[in-house]
């Protein structure tokens, strides 16, 4: 049983938001969700979320329609924008998420909002950008939901706030496992949660992969700049930089051994998804 | 299969139910006011020929459409949020509304009932648009039957306004720029004058149809349920396709 998306698009008037994306995720598993600005990720979160029809293409929870009832009951997502009524405080908020979700955990709640100072007599509209990432975030920790999608959770958060949440999201995926899926800009600091990442440019899904092998795809390799041009000369070369005699490059990990005075080295999670950002704009361009 | 539907109408009718409780207890104060003012006047050796306070209904009515018009968004969105799918929280909104609507138009009637036996051969009259449409008689005390059936005619006209509230609440969400809001805002009131026109110049009468829906309540009743019956079903069409935007933050 998974999430399944098949030939998924979806159009705002003549923009084209995400185009045939076809993807399967998993139960028990946590996500990446990355892209640029525009990539399409808060779109396909809003159609799992049954809060956007698609233009085309299916969308299954366990089988069930996005849109149905059984499919809603199993998802909960945790986005950047405002769904309660504009008059509504923290505390009842929470109560609202005790009343509609069957499995939210109350007294976490309770407790959460204290750990990170968060004000449950304020109404949500009068809440700073931070705190009112902290208040979906809660909901999201203690929702219960067998899929739990965060979109930028972090927004606004300072550093401390943030190492507590990704804390919290571990502790809660392991007392409960379920799904997680977790669309982020923080790439770099969210690396060493994601099992797997899905990777969207301009509306499509461009790599789908756990995120060893992402990171084992592509290597950097760096050397003085004479060594390096004969090195490269039969390779694609996907990114480069020169620092006076010194030049790294970014190429596909081929595994083979490097002629002597050249370097390895792997590349992080948030270096390949901009090198291969990089590569896409370029394939689109030419 | 799973649905959210009762904990959704559960805590829609309290919801609700607050609302128009509150709502209930200005008309009581409105009441209230005209009471004492009118008991003052009696006192004072005023004769008061013709004096009523009426349109507890109709102010009912018009709380009702503004809660369609301005509510059903808000409960659509809480919806989306908790994983409620837009046509079981439609759903239980209505069942909330009809439940609310029933326990208001009751308690209105109570007010009616008090005021009337305060009142009693006055001249400062408590009555209704049901009293007014189909009774024809200002100093009559309802019976209990009678306050039922002006009760049932009020909960009819509230469905209806809910209704129609709430379909010109969801047509305008699918306008996702304002001066597509503000031609339909402009629009409506001159098709329905234009239509008005029309039927002058085509010197239709319509003076059967408001014959047959004062010949009896239950006539005007069921023309106000059908109509709720029809704005709920528009509602609903400009709700399946609908982006669910989120409020402003």
């Amino acid at each position: 049983m998974a999430i399944e998306f098949e030939g998924v698009s979806k159009r705002y008037g003549r923009a084209q938001a995400l185009k045939e994306v076809s993807l399967r995720l998993e139960k028990e598993r946590i996500y990446g969700l990355l892209g640029e600005n525009g990539a399409g990720k808060s779109t396909l979160l809003n159609i799992l979320g049954g809060r956007l029809p698609q233009s085309e293409g299916r969308v299954t929870v366990d089988g069930a329609p996005a849109g149905s009832d059984e499919a809603q009951g199993k998802v909960f997502i945790v986005g950047e924008s405002n769904y309660f009524p504009e008059d509504m405080k923290v505390k009842k908020a929470f109560r609202a998420a005790g009343a509609f979700l069957p499995g939210f955990e109350s007294e976490k709640a309770a407790a959460l909002a204290g750990e990170f100072g968060l004000d449950v007599k304020k109404r949500v509209k009068a809440l700073s950008t931070g705190y009112g990432s902290i208040f979906r975030l809660i909901l999201g920790l203690c929702s219960g939901a067998d899929y739990v999608a965060f979109d930028e959770p972090v927004l606004g958060l300072d550093a401390r706030h943030r190492d507590l949440f990704y804390r919290l999201l571990m502790e809660s995926y392991a007392a409960r496992p379920h799904t997680v899926i977790l669309s982020t800009h923080l790439i770099a600091e969210a690396a060493n949660l994601l099992e797997e990442a899905v990777i969207l440019h301009r509306g499509r899904v461009v790599a789908c992969e756990p995120t060893e092998n992402l990171r084992g795809a592509l290597c950097s390799v760096s050397g003085p700049a004479r060594l390096m041009e004969e090195f490269l000369r039969d390779k694609q070369v996907l990114s480069q930089r020169a620092v006076g005699g010194l030049r790294t490059a970014c190429i596909q990990n081929d595994g083979k051994p490097l002629p002597p005075g050249l370097e390895r080295s792997p590349l992080d999670l948030q270096e390949y998804f901009i090198t291969l950002m990089e590569e896409k704009d370029k394939e689109d361009v030419g | 299969m799973k649905t959210k539907f009762w904990p959704a109408f559960r805590w829609q009718t309290r919801e609700y139910g607050l609302g128009v409780a509150t709502f209930w207890a200005v008309m009581a104060l409105l009441e209230l006011a005209f009471l004492t003012v009118s008991m003052v006047a009696l006192d004072r050796g005023v004769q008061i020929e013709e004096s009523s306070f009426n349109g507890l209904g109709v102010m009912a009515w018009f709380c009702y459409f503004v809660l369609g018009l301005a509510q059903v968004r808000a409960d659509l969105r809480l919806g989306a949020q908790f994983g409620v799918t837009r046509r079981t929280m439609l759903g239980a909104t209505w069942l909330a509304v009809a439940t609310t609507g029933a326990g208001l138009a009751l308690a209105l009637e109570v007010l009616t009932a008090l005021g009337q036996g305060i009142m009693r051969d006055s001249g400062a009259h408590v009555l209704d648009m049901y009293q007014v449409l189909y009774l024809q008689d200002s100093w009559l005390v309802l019976s209990p039957v009678q306050h039922l059936a002006s009760a049932v005619f009020n909960l009819c006209g509230m469905l209806g306004a809910f209704g129609a509230g709430a379909a010109l609440s969801l047509v305008l969400w699918h306008c996702a720029r304002v001066r597509w809001v503000v031609l339909i805002c402009l629009a409506l009131p001159a098709l329905m004058g234009g239509l008005i026109s029309l039927g002058v110049w085509l010197r239709v009468d319509p003076s059967p149809f408001f014959a047959w829906m004062l010949a009896s309540p239950l006539n005007g009743g069921f023309f106000f349920l059908a109509a709720g019956a029809l704005t709920g079903l528009a509602g609903w069409l400009a709700l399946r396709r609908l982006n669910i935007r989120p409020g402003a933050i």
